[in-house]
């Protein structure tokens, strides 16, 4: 063997091995170091390794049978709870507003507006982020940290594609429609992108579905869906602290402002008049709480079953 | 073998001639491959096609000798080695007629 070298090449070397995968890194990293330690070190071998390294995070990632089915029940959990999240998203927040119309009184029908605003950000964008934060929660709870950074390596490559996918779909609404980082365009696309990308990944992942290449798409699939839905999540969270802490007072005050304005509406508009604002919020926002709390059951649910992940030998 | 190993083919076509002769471990499989073929792998390479030539059963890990791994070739890896080896003699022969001939 060739004497040993030292210096900042090997030590790259060194650092370019720990990029493996864990679960490689068990298996191959102490006989590969020992290849380091005696080899002539370029930047040809770090490039080499880097690359080395990623393929091996995509292969242990999509094409060793041991880690295949955990992978797949993960797969499977996230798009569901992905598809289940934008499709509730999707058809709550298009739920149109009562028309003006119907109210002879502007105020009225301003403070009913502000209310039903209320209830779309708490509900539909807070609520989304939370039944996604209950089923990261039970999976963090369920699993040893070990397996999650385990399951979080091993899923790197398709979390970066799914980044990606996303960051093409956010720079594309920016760009198309002149939209903000947090424009309703914005919210849309990435509803749209989680739902056409969780349901192609869910039909690719299907049992008669099992070759490398359609799989490989599945999986891209599934990160730009799952990504969508955490963006999605992540954005409405920050919508909605920001819009409690700027307008936290004036929104307890409208539903106030509300109520009384339609009590004392009831003698010359009649019950139904002065009932229809509050039953429009109050019913919308009862509705959506209760979607609300089936989302997150049936997410702890799908994400109940990854508990028992096959995980390989070499992890336990 | 070039559908299952992609752009690592080559080197899993060297790897396996290499332990045809002997089970090697990492770096005397390096210099082996360096002598017959000139070709030089780097180590990032040569773990790529060693983890799916291990993974397909193709080679196998024998006791370890220190840090150092040594690695034989199976009766599928020999086999897949030979049928690659009849197809690779068949083009040599059909690619020397031809020259020959033009």
């Amino acid at each position: 063997m060739r004497p040993r070298r030292s210096g900042l090449a090997r030590k790259l070397a060194r650092a370019c091995v720990g990029l493996y995968p864990p679960v490689w890194r068990r298996r191959y990293a102490s006989e590969l170091l020992a290849i380091v330690e005696a080899h002539h070190v370029t930047l040809r071998t770090l490039l080499d390794l880097l690359g080395g390294a990623l393929d091996a995070r995509i292969f242990y990632s999509t094409s060793s049978p041991k880690m295949s089915p955990g992978l797949r029940r993960l797969v499977s959990a996230t798009a569901i709870l992905a598809y289940f999240v934008a499709y509730y998203a999707w058809f709550t927040v298009d739920e149109p507003l009562p028309s003006e119309r119907l109210y002879r009184a502007p105020v009225l029908w301003r403070q009913t507006e502000g209310l039903m605003n209320l209830s779309i950000e708490v509900v539909y964008f807070g609520l989304i982020g939370l039944s996604l934060l209950v089923g990261s929660a039970t999976v963090l709870r369920a699993w040893r940290a070990r397996h999650v950074v385990w399951a979080v390596s091993t899923s790197l490559p398709t979390a970066v594609s799914g980044l990606c996918g996303t960051a093409v779909l956010a720079g594309a609404a920016v760009v198309a429609a002149g939209a903000g980082p947090l424009s309703p365009v914005l919210f849309l696309c990435l509803l749209i992108g989680g739902m056409v990308s969780s349901l192609a990944s869910i039909a690719l992942a299907s049992p008669p579905i099992r070759s490398g290449t359609w799989r490989r798409l599945g999986i891209i699939f599934l990160s730009l869906g799952v990504t969508s839905g955490m963006a999605l999540a992540l954005a409405a969270t920050i919508v909605f602290a920001w819009d409690l802490t700027t307008n936290g007072v004036p929104i307890i005050s409208s539903a106030g402002q509300v109520t009384i304005y339609g009590a004392a509406a009831v003698p010359t508009e009649g019950w139904g008049y002065s009932l229809r604002p509050t039953g429009s919020w109050l019913g919308n926002l009862g509705a959506s709480v209760g979607l609300a709390v089936l989302a997150t059951v049936m997410s702890v649910a799908a994400l109940r079953g990854t508990q028992r992940l096959n995980l390989p030998a070499s992890v336990d | 073998m070039g559908t299952a190993f992609g752009r690592f083919n080559d080197p899993a076509l060297l790897i396996l001639t290499s332990l045809a002769a002997a089970p090697r471990h990492g770096y005397a499989m390096m210099q082996d491959i360096a002598q017959f073929s000139g070709v030089r792998l780097e180590p990032g390479t040569l773990y790529a096609a060693l983890t799916r030539l291990e993974s397909r059963g193709w080679i196998e890990a024998l006791p370890a000798d220190d840090r150092r791994r040594p690695y034989g070739l199976t009766a599928a890896g020999a086999a897949a080695l030979r049928d690659k080896l009849a197809v690779l003699e068949a083009i040599t022969a059909l690619g020397c007629a031809r020259l020959a001939s033009a």
